[in-house]
This record gives structure tokens, C-alpha cells and sequence, in this order.
């Protein structure tokens, strides 16, 4: 197995998006994700393999940072940009930043889901419940009786 | 608000998901808002907090929301009023009473409960079922602990509590020996970390609540024993511990090492310490003495000798072999600890972290070959205390052999120049990012600052004292800086031999040379371009060519200054640009009664409102010793002190500040005077505020005015803590009022 992975460390896998559109990405890229390495290994990667669950744009995206990771493994700046890169996402379109949540946690990349998760983390910081509402379109469904509750429980902790 | 679908995306992400991100999420305030935002986050926030430091009123516990259920570390210990038990156990309360071999403390303890006792009509135990109700899967707990009762009612409803952490700042009750822990060992079996650092009680009670229960004993893994307040474990207490605790992995202690005492610590408990408890990861024992914070004589040399000796020492690090972090500031004379040290470095190649006090000859450098600590290679974090005969080169051959380091702590060694120092940040300029530099007679404030120039974009944490000897002469001597140069010059002078044999091998420091020979050019060319905007320049020479550098990472600042010093001249000192810094702190420490009035009206904390991102600050002027109440004539009060301490602090935009308010020891007092209350209400922006003291109820009322203020608390976190509530102002009452007051106000998270 290992003798395989070193020498084909420039193998192309072809996947295909769920609308249709085909990717040829190098092996090592690819194999940062769990569910295509499990697919691989089963044998069951022959051809094409399909990804219905992750649309083409997303499947971009979620190339792109693939890579960025992996270039900026020792890099503490690179790695200090990356992170800050999700204000600006989670500001703009939050819609597209749940749908790469969900294709990273499909396609089973670990090093990407710290990344964006730690995104939306440091976007919540210091910002008041309104404000994340408006920003990330989150619907309020307290009633004005329960969230007087859950501020007074809150209460209870120190900051 | 178009798109449908975007406006329930965020919301639709599974719940695996969201809970992975919010655990990212420690901090409280950010948590609080989180839960506000929707009903499937407030139910994913509350099934992440694992922590929670209650902020609560004694006479509300009763009402503790059971929402919290996750929770498996508790902090107790900050209850309000601070050092109030939690649970009043009334059966003890009357017993000691009746019994009548009560001191004062307990009859007033007892009427104390008594005069509140429509607060407490719950019994004790229904409380602590309340909190095992709350709480149900605990394994972490921080108590205040003021009497054994405490835990004789929590302990038994925990009973898979792994972590204890126990306070008290109170007198130590007349119960027996080891009681205080007696109900934990008997209840919490899987204990494996007791800290008791914040925990005063005597040295024998532990050793005796061990030997009691040698099971739970023996499944101890940590042990914190710095405890602040006693005179330190003593030989035989020691041993005991070690015997009772084979398979301990932390152990911190503090210890009697002075041999002029019976029972000190010496090479029999060394010894027997290795060879009880092989598995030690971290030790750190230091002598009491080193805890109080009192600071180093700056003499390098204590006046007796510690019965270490070399052989033990080698046979203790060839036991431990598993060590990564070891302590020992044994505040006696270990002479010729060089080869010890070197012995340490090959037994224990995990060493991380070393920290001495009062080892003398731990780095000769006499020779090219490295000798002594500068073998220990694996060395993150260095500190060296009171090293009497510690050089230049010694700190030179700890750059070249500890290459790893990140944190570097010199303390009292007087030997140690700038030019030695500004080699080693050199070397180290890759890896250095947090330096403390104290009582080192030759490096005042503006010396340090020169010595970190090579990691001056780099460091992020920096301990220094605000020693302005350098700043004055300069300023004094106006325009005939070559005075300055010359002093240093003449130092690389002397260290010219050994640069010289230095270049063969090192070519950076070769660079460096040939920096510091011309160094005397490099501040006159800079002195003329500072010249274009020459009105600034009459500052002074000294100093001028740091004009507009940039401390680029810099974000946590600690001072040591003298008390009756003034904090302003810092900026011109050096540290003129901080964009990233944001918390100070500052140590202000002396006796005010010795002290004439101060030239200025104001200590200048203002000066540091030029650091845009500051928003945290403990101002420690708990080591400063005044007059309370009268003054002789000529001196001024304790709340003229702290007025003058205070004065501009509202120019700073803190929103988090720790105070601790100089104290009168002769009445064991430490309240916020009048003034110091005016002014710290005046800090608008303020949201979390600490006083170390007391404070009178009227004070306090005057902290309404802050719009944003959220968690205010009164910690009389020092020994001895004010014992009768009745008498101080700490009263359960007056501290409801004002909170109730506080909380009454909308804060909007």
C-alpha cells in the first residue's frame, strides 16, 4: 500500500459532482478525504466516483482550500490567514458557508473541518445574539417571555 | 431577507456539526450570546459548556437553574459574598457554640448565621442536592472550603469527582487534623488531582489525611502544595506524602529548606521522594519563603547554605527520568550545580522546562565545550533566579546549547550586562517570545529594552522593572550621549577576547560585533534623520534612535515598579509602539509610610492609553504598605495613595481590570478608599471588576454609573482573609443590595 501511494504520489482520481460536472484532482489531494479513501480502498474507485451529496461550485471550494492546507502545513502566517478568511465568507454568504460545512463533513476531511469550524467559532466571538441573527439569517423563535429566562440563567456565569 | 433557502441554511446544518463548532467556543460571554440566538442553538450551546464558573449570591443558591447540564467542571469558589460557605451547616454551627472550646470566630460565625438565617432556611443538605441535581455529571470541582462541612455535604453526592480544587483564605477552624479532607477522600475514590494552592491549612494535615485513606491516596496523580500561607512542608512531612503517593505524576510543594530549622527539607527527602514516586512528569518544590513575592536582594548569594548535595541531586534526576518540567528555588545556596545540571540534561531527555532558584556555577562557560544547564538541549522554558555567578557568557553558552527556547526568566543576577542579554535574544532571535527580566542590577528599564531589540518584532510577553536610572542619566546629560556609548562600548571592550574567539565559530555573533563596534555611528546617522523633526529630539540621546519602533507582537506587558516611582517615562523608555498589546500588568510594591509625597499628582497610568488595543489590566498594589486611616504630618494616607495610583485611569478604555488596593498592615486592612472608588466609577467602558479588598457598600454604589458593568466581586484572596463578616463591609446584606442594583440593569447577552 505504501509503495503504491509513494509512487503514484501524481495519480489523477476523476470525481463527479452531483450536477454532473467531472473533476480530476492528484491523488493526494483527494485522499485528504476520509470517504474517498475508505472508497478507494473497498475497490470501489475503479472509474469515476460519484459525490451526490456535493455540488460543483461547493466541490471547488472545497478543492481549493484542500490545497491551501496542505501548502501551509509549517507556514504560521499562511496558516494565520486561512483562519481569518472566514469573517469574510461567514459575513457574506453564510448560505455557502453551511453548504461547504456540510460537504466537508460528507466528504470527511479533518483537517478542513477544524479549519471551518474554527471559522464560525471565531466569527461568534464578541458579537451580540441580534447580530449573529441578521448575519447568518438564523430565525428567532423565543418567545420574548423565554429569552428573559435564558438571560437570567445566563446570569449565573461569570465571563 | 430574500432568499428562503439561505435563511434556513445555517439552521439546517446537522446538529454533529454544530456541535463540533460550538465546542470550539470557551469563552462565556461569547456562549451567553450564542444560547440567546435560536431555540436549537440555546439546546446545542448548553449540551457543549463543560465549564462554568458560578456567579451566584449565597442566598440565591437555592435557585440554581438545572439548564446546565453538561457542565463537568465547576468553580464554586466565587460565590458571592467571597469566602462565604456555601452551605451553612446549622448542626455544626450550634455545636461548636454549645460545646463552648469555640474561639471568636466560631460564636461569631454562628451569629452570623443566625442574623441570616431567613436566607438560609433550606437546609444544607438540600442545597448540595441541589447542585448534584444541576450538576449530574461533575468531574471537576473548585470550593471555598472554609470549613470541613463544606465537603462533609457536597463530597458524598459527587462521588465520580476526579479534580478538586480547594480554597481558603480564612483561618484554618480547630478542628482535628486532616478533617478539612477527610469526606473527600472517603467519598471521591477516583480522585486523582487535589490543588491546594489557594488552600491555607497546616502542613500536618495532609500527610495525616493520606495515611487514613491509602487507597484513594495511592490513586493520586497530582498534587498542588504550593499553598501561599504556611512555612512549608517540612522533611518528614514530605516523605510521608511521597510514601502515600507512589504513583503521582505533578507534584508541587512548597517547602522549609532553611537548615537552620528542625526537620528541614534536605538530601534524606529528596531522595526518598525520587525513589517513592518514579512517574514524576513535573516537580516544583520551592522554599515558602520564595512565595511570597517578595523580590530578590539582587545580591545573587543567600547567606546560608541548602544541605543539597551534588551526589543527591545526580541521584534524584537519575531516578526521575520521566521529568519534563522541574522547579526547585530552594532560597539556600546549591553551590557547583553544574554538573548536577548536566547529569539532568542526559537522565531526562524529555526536560522541557527548568527553573531555578538560587543554584549557583549552573553554567561556568569557562571553556568552548557548553558545560552545566546549557547541556539541557531540550529546554523550552528557562528561569534562573539569584544565580550569583551567572555572566555574560554563561547566558552565551545557554544560547548556543538550549536552542529551543521559547520563554526565557532571569531574576537577581547581578552579573548579567545588556550586552549579554542582547547576545542571547540574538541567538535565540527564532524561537524567544516571552522574557522576564527583574532585579538584575544592571539592566534598568531602558537597558532591557535595548537588550530585547533582536526580538523586538517578535516578543509576545514581557516582564520587566520600571528601573529609570539609564532614562534620568541620559536626560541629564543632555547632548553628550557618547557617555552612554562609552559605558557600553567599554563593555563589549572587555568581552572583546571572547567575541574575537567567538567569530571563528559563530559567524551571527561575528555579525553582531561588527553591529556593536559600530554602534556609536549607527545612533548619530539615526540621530540625524531623527533630527528632521527635531523637536522631538531634545528628549534625550540615549534613547532617541528606539524613536517609532514597533514592539510588533507584544501583547501582554507585566511591570514591577517601586512605589512613589511614576509609571510615564515607560513610553520614552522604549516601548513607544505596542499595536497588539492588551493586558498590563502592573506589581507596585513598597512601604508609602517612608515615602514623601510624590513630585507629581498622577502615577501616570495614562501613559498607557497610547496603546490602542489595551483592554485588561491587574493593578497590584497589594505589597504597598501605608497609613490606613491617619498619617503623620508630611505623608500622605492610604487614600491619597491611592488616588494618586488611580488618577487617568479612565483614559484607558479597560473593560476588565483586577485591583488590589495597598493595604495597612498593623490592622490588617485592604479597603477601597473614597477616592479610588470615584475614580475606578469613572472607567466607562469597564464590564468586569475585581477588588482584592474590601469595600464599604456607599463605595461600591458609586460603580452603578458604569454603564456596562457585569460581574463585580470583592475576593479578600489573602491570608489572613477578614474573619468577622459583622464588623467589615463585607456584609451578605450590603453585597445583595448591590448586586441586586447591578443586575437589574439590561446587559443584553
Amino acid at each position: 500500500m505504501a509503495s503504491t501511494s509513494n509512487s503514484t504520489s501524481s495519480k489523477i482520481i476523476t470525481l463527479r459532482s452531483s450536477d454532473g460536472e467531472v473533476f480530476e484532482v492528484e491523488e493526494s489531494v483527494a485522499l485528504e478525504s476520509n470517504l474517498i479513501r475508505r472508497m478507494m480502498e473497498d475497490d470501489c474507485a475503479n472509474n469515476i466516483i460519484p459525490l451526490p451529496n456535493v455540488t460543483a461550485p461547493i466541490f471547488y471550494l472545497v478543492i481549493e482550500h484542500c490545497k491551501k492546507h496542505a501548502e501551509m502545513k509549517d507556514n504560521k502566517e499562511k496558516k494565520k490567514e486561512l483562519r481569518s478568511q472566514g469573517e469574510e465568507l461567514l459575513k457574506s454568504d453564510p448560505h455557502t458557508y453551511s453548504n461547504l460545512m456540510e460537504a466537508v463533513n460528507y466528504l470527511d476531511i479533518k483537517s478542513l473541518m477544524d479549519l471551518t469550524a474554527q471559522w464560525l467559532a471565531d466569527f461568534l466571538k464578541g458579537k451580540s445574539p441580534r447580530l449573529i441573527r441578521e448575519l447568518l439569517k438564523i430565525k428567532n423563535d423565543f418567545t420574548p417571555e423565554e429569552e428573559a429566562e435564558i438571560l437570567e440563567r445566563n446570569r449565573w456565569a461569570f465571563d | 431577507m430574500e432568499p428562503m433557502m439561505s435563511s434556513t441554511q445555517l439552521q439546517d446544518l446537522p446538529d454533529v456539526i454544530l456541535t463540533i463548532i460550538f465546542t470550539l467556543v470557551k469563552a462565556t460571554r461569547a456562549r451567553n450570546a450564542m444560547s440567546l440566538v435560536c431555540r436549537k442553538w440555546l439546546a446545542l450551546e448548553r449540551s457543549t459548556r463543560t465549564s462554568l464558573s458560578l456567579r451566584a449570591n449565597v442566598r440565591d443558591l437555592y435557585l440554581i437553574p438545572t439548564s446546565f447540564r453538561a457542565i463537568t467542571h465547576l468553580d464554586l469558589s466565587l460565590v458571592s459574598p467571597w469566602g462565604h460557605s456555601i452551605i451553612l451547616d446549622n448542626t455544626t454551627a450550634t455545636s461548636t457554640s454549645t460545646s463552648n472550646s469555640n474561639s471568636n470566630t466560631n460564636t461569631n460565625s454562628n451569629t452570623n448565621s443566625n442574623s441570616n438565617s431567613h436566607h438560609h432556611h433550606h437546609p444544607p443538605h438540600l442545597i448540595a442536592h441541589r447542585f448534584a441535581q444541576a450538576f449530574p455529571s461533575l468531574i471537576s470541582l473548585t470550593i471555598y472550603a472554609r470549613t470541613p462541612s463544606t465537603l462533609l455535604n457536597l463530597a458524598p453526592l459527587f462521588p465520580r469527582l476526579r479534580h478538586v480544587k480547594l480554597v481558603r483564605w480564612h483561618q484554618r477552624s480547630s478542628a482535628p487534623l486532616g478533617s478539612d479532607f477527610v469526606s473527600l477522600f472517603e467519598w471521591c475514590p477516583s480522585i486523582s488531582s487535589l490543588d491546594l494552592s489557594h488552600f491555607y491549612c497546616w502542613t500536618e494535615d495532609l500527610p495525616t489525611a493520606l495515611q487514613a485513606y491509602p487507597a484513594t491516596a495511592a490513586s493520586l496523580t497530582h498534587l498542588n502544595l504550593l499553598t501561599l500561607s504556611v512555612e512549608g512542608f517540612k522533611s518528614h512531612e514530605l516523605i510521608a506524602i511521597s510514601q502515600a503517593c507512589p504513583k503521582l505524576q505533578h507534584l508541587l510543594a512548597a517547602c522549609m529548606f532553611d537548615p537552620r530549622y528542625v526537620d528541614f527539607v534536605g538530601d534524606d527527602a529528596l531522595r526518598a521522594l525520587a525513589t517513592n514516586c518514579p512517574l514524576l512528569t513535573l516537580l516544583h518544590l520551592a522554599d515558602a519563603s520564595s512565595l511570597s513575592g517578595a523580590r530578590a536582594n539582587g545580591e545573587g548569594f543567600a547567606p546560608e547554605d541548602a544541605r543539597i548535595s551534588r551526589l543527591t541531586l545526580e541521584e534524584v534526576f537519575g531516578s526521575l527520568t520521566q521529568l519534563q518540567e522541574l522547579t526547585l528555588d530552594v532560597c539556600q545556596n546549591v553551590r557547583d550545580a553544574g554538573p548536577a545540571l548536566e547529569t539532568l540534561g542526559f537522565k531526562c531527555p524529555q526536560l522541557k522546562s527548568l527553573a531555578l532558584g538560587q543554584f549557583h556555577g549552573i553554567c561556568r562557560a569557562e571553556e568552548w565545550q557548553l558545560d552545566g544547564v546549557a547541556l539541557c538541549g531540550g529546554l523550552v522554558s528557562l528561569s534562573i533566579n539569584n544565580s550569583g555567578d551567572l555572566t555574560d557568557s554563561s547566558l552565551h553558552a545557554i544560547s548556543r546549547g538550549c536552542q529551543k527556547l521559547t520563554k526565557f526568566a532571569i531574576q537577581g543576577c547581578k552579573n548579567v550586562t545588556e550586552l549579554g542579554m542582547r547576545r542571547l535574544t540574538g541567538m535565540l532571535r527564532k524561537t524567544l517570545v516571552d522574557v522576564s527580566i527583574s532585579c538584575c542590577r544592571q539592566l534598568d528599564a531602558t537597558a532591557t529594552l535595548r537588550a530585547l531589540e533582536p526580538i523586538r518584532d517578535r516578543i509576545q510577553r514581557l516582564h520587566m522593572d520600571c528601573i529609570w536610572d539609564g532614562l534620568e542619566q541620559s536626560t541629564i546629560t543632555s547632548c553628550s550621549s557618547s557617555n552612554n556609548f562609552s559605558y557600553i562600548l567599554s563593555d563589549i571592550d572587555l568581552d572583546e577576547f571572547q567575541l574575537e574567539e567567538l567569530e571563528a565559530r559563530d559567524s551571527s555573533a561575528a555579525n553582531k560585533r561588527c553591529r556593536y563596534s559600530g554602534a556609536e555611528d549607527y545612533s548619530y546617522s539615526d540621530s540625524g534623520s531623527g533630527s528632521g523633526s527635531s523637536g522631538s529630539w531634545n528628549n534625550g540621546n540615549g534613547y532617541g534612535f528606539w524613536r517609532s519602533k514597533t514592539w510588533k507582537r507584544l501583547r501582554y506587558l507585566s511591570l514591577w515598579i517601586a512605589v512613589g516611582e511614576l509609571l510615564s517615562p515607560l513610553p520614552m523608555a522604549g516601548l513607544e509602539i505596542c499595536p497588539e498589546l492588551e493586558e498590563v500588568r502592573i506589581k507596585v510594591e513598597g512601604d508609602c509610610r517612608r515615602r514623601p509625597k510624590p513630585t507629581q499628582t498622577e502615577f501616570g497610568l495614562s501613559c498607557l492609553a497610547r496603546y490602542p488595543r489595551l483592554h485588561k489590566m491587574q493593578l497590584d498594589c497589594g505589597d504597598t504598605i501605608g497609613y490606613a486611616l491617619t498619617a503623620p504630618s508630611g505623608h500622605m494616607d492610604l487614600s491619597l495613595w491611592e488616588r494618586f495610583f488611580l488618577l487617568g485611569i479612565k483614559t484607558l478604555s479597560l473593560d476588565d481590570l483586577d485591583y488590589w488596593p495597598p493595604q495597612d498592615r498593623d490592622v490588617n486592612n485592604r479597603s477601597l478608599t473614597l477616592p479610588a472608588a470615584g475614580l475606578l466609577g469613572e472607567c466607562l467602558m469597564l464590564r468586569k471588576l475585581f477588588i482584592h479588598g474590601t469595600a464599604h457598600e456607599h463605595f461600591l454604589m458609586f460603580l452603578l454609573q458604569i454603564p456596562n458593568l457585569r460581574d463585580v466581586q470583592l475576593r479578600e484572596d489573602y491570608y489572613p482573609a477578614p474573619e468577622n463578616e459583622m464588623s467589615t463591609e463585607m456584609r451578605v446584606d450590603s453585597c445583595s443590595r448591590f448586586e441586586d442594583a447591578l443586575n437589574q440593569r439590561l446587559i443584553d447577552d
